[in-house]
């Protein structure tokens, strides 16, 4: 990497960024207890994975090399974050942080999931995406909602989980072909 | 355990509502079964992408790249709307993360715990921010507040808070010693043990603070400066005639350039308030007109585009409660606002407020809308219980800090809007603050036809 302009590797650091930095954000959602804390390490990692873009080798996995920078950006994030509920202890966040086991199914799943989210209902479709909004508190839509708020978590991973076997079956359809 | 209980207790931790004890079961599980880590993991990339999906949905039109022609065309979808996305994200992302960097070249004296509405950074190399996030650090410069709801909070290396609020303009610095320029607007501080031969000084254009460590709120203006001290003692120092005052705790001063320097006790909490725009418009936002022998002085709405929806112009009156008026305004439950108008066109009226604690900490904005359309071409007579205030949309990211009423704080700003897409020539003569039991009094006077 050394070698090339600055300008040919900032192209090519945010041609591959592009391309990673979807997996990344799913890797550290399950290893930081708020969306807040991934978007915070997500944009620590990629300056990292900027600054340090010189030791980088061609021909190696930017993903894996990414998502390597990524956990130990979590890491430290981690310790500044405090105990809750939501903060795994260390040896599950050890067993859900190893970048090697992440597998990489990013297009295909996008691809279904885009698929999946067609043939939901639109007023499905819409409430799942309103939850997922950023700044959105689940909480108050539910409460907007006027159901109780435990029938509507119900709703909510309902709606998940027919999303989750939707695209798994997508993807497990492709792999059979 | 089953799929649906497993299913149950990832929902709850994804939702951010999951108990200790689940938490427990939830991680003995995922311990114990290679399983329900695949699981686990295959919900938090579903969790992503509809992250992503649903970044994109609240995209506008109006936000998405623009071409030499014109906006581009509307993905028609939601592959076209991922690409799009990226490009987005990602142009934001280099912005901040450029941002980061020239502020990683500098020192940070300060971080940003608290914002809402409307704020804009400069630094000192003029780079412009105005996506501030909590949590950045600054190295100095100045902030801006763009709006009568705007509140800004910093906290320094050393555990001191400053607070600005509405319209203000605070430029601060802390080369081994704190200088503050308050420049317009209003500021409130909690100010840690400073060095002796190094206290924080803030210099506003009537007068220069000098600090040590204590709690006070300050708001200048062009030739005067109403300084509140509730905590420790402050001195101020007159700038036209350099006569210096030292204003204790549960003090208050007003410096104007030719008037004595008098103290005064800090008054205790008033629950009835009534605006004065007979003699003039404060730092308050709109346009004001002086009273005539027909009709009584008044503020009119000006476009006013919400930073949390910017598909929407509100028309929008503000109105600063200035602290050399009055002195702290509690609104007890039962209060009542009442706004005295007039509208051109048919339109319901949003009356807005802005809260304190008691120590000047920000306790929340609140809104309501009148239940009944006013208008046209008649004054009007808008009355909002407390009962009726629901947080602002634009504090929803804070609400669980914050209290769910306006009830037992500090009244610090009142804003009222129509939210009609066209100006609905919304025009304001009064604001009154009436505690719950002169309700009733107050309102049969109002109706008797002698407020103005």
């Amino acid at each position: 990497m050394s070698d090339r302009p600055e300008n040919d590797q900032y192209e090519e650091f945010v041609r591959l960024l592009l391309e990673h930095e979807p997996r990344v954000r799913a890797f550290l959602r399950g290893l930081l207890p708020t969306w807040q804390d991934v978007e915070d390490v997500t944009q620590e990692a990629s300056l990292v994975a900027w600054r340090k873009f010189r030791e980088f080798e061609n021909g190696t996995s930017f993903g894996g090399w990414l998502l390597t920078i990524a956990r130990f950006e979590a890491l430290k994030h981690r310790r500044r974050v405090a105990r809750s509920p939501l903060v795994f202890s260390d040896d599950v966040w050890e067993l859900l942080a190893d970048p090697s086991h992440e597998e990489d199914p990013e297009q295909a799943r996008r691809r279904h999931l885009e698929t999946c989210l067609q043939k939901m209902a639109p007023n499905a479709r819409e409430l799942i995406l309103r939850v997922h909004e950023p700044g959105v508190f689940i909480r108050n839509v539910a409460i907007q909602s006027g159901k109780s708020e435990q029938s509507f978590y119900k709703v909510i991973q309902r709606l998940r989980r027919s999303l989750l076997d939707c695209v798994a079956k997508g993807v497990s359809a492709e792999g059979a072909i | 355990m089953n799929r649906d209980q497993l299913d149950g207790l990832i929902n709850a931790w994804l939702d951010g509502r999951i108990t200790e004890g689940e938490s427990e079961v939830l991680q003995q599980t995922l311990r114990e079964s290679t399983a329900a880590r695949s699981l686990f993991k295959q919900y938090c990339q579903v969790d992503a992408e509809l992250r992503r999906s649903a970044e994109l949905s609240t995209i506008t039109i109006s936000e998405l790249p623009v071409n030499e022609s014109g906006p581009i065309l509307a993905p028609t979808s939601l592959k076209g709307i991922f690409a799009l996305v990226t490009v987005a994200v990602l142009g934001l992302w280099l912005l901040t993360a450029m941002s980061n960097r020239v502020q990683e070249t500098e020192e940070a004296v300060a971080r940003i715990t608290g914002l809402s509405g409307p704020l804009r950074w400069t630094g000192d190399a003029g780079q412009v921010v105005h996506e501030l996030k909590v949590g950045a650090p600054l190295p100095g410069g100045t902030i801006d507040g763009l709006s009568p709801e705007a509140w800004f909070q910093l906290e320094f290396l050393d555990g001191s808070t400053v607070t600005i609020s509405g319209y203000s303009m605070l430029t601060f610095s802390d080369v081994a010693q704190k200088e503050l320029y308050l420049k317009a607007g209003s500021l409130s501080a909690k100010i840690a043990k400073q060095p002796p031969d190094k206290p924080m000084r803030i210099y506003t254009h009537a007068a220069t603070l000098t600090v040590l460590g204590t709690s006070f709120d300050v708001e200048a203006g062009m030739s005067s400066t109403a300084l509140n001290v509730i905590e420790g003692q402050v001195q101020l120092h007159r700038l036209s005639d350099r006569e210096s005052i030292k204003v204790p705790a549960m003090h208050r001063l007003v410096a104007t350039a030719d008037e004595k320097l008098n103290l005064e006790t800090v008054p205790k909490a008033s629950d009835r308030w009534k605006s004065s725009l007979r003699l003039g418009p404060g730092e308050g936002y709109g346009t004001w007109s002086p009273g005539t022998d027909d009709r009584p002085a008044s503020m009119r709405a000006i476009p006013f585009v919400p930073p949390h929806a910017t598909s929407k112009t509100l028309y929008l009156i503000g109105l600063q409660l200035s602290k050399s008026g009055v002195g702290p305004l509690l609104v007890k439950p039962g209060s009542r606002l009442i706004v005295r108008g007039r509208l051109k066109s048919a339109a319901h009226v949003f009356f807005g407020m802005r809260m304190t604690q008691t120590d000047g900490e920000f306790a929340g904005k609140f809104f309501a809308k009148s239940d009944q359309l006013y208008g046209p071409d008649s004054e009007f007579e808008a009355e909002f219980d407390t009962a009726s205030f629901k947080l602002d949309p634009s504090v929803h990211h804070q609400a669980d800090e914050l209290p769910r009423k306006p009830e037992h704080l500090l009244l610090a700003g009142v804003w009222c809007f129509t939210n009609t897409r066209q100006p609905a020539g919304l025009e304001i003569f009064e604001v009154e603050l009436v505690p719950p039991s002169a309700s009733d009094a107050s309102h049969s006077l109002v109706r008797s036809g002698t407020v103005w």
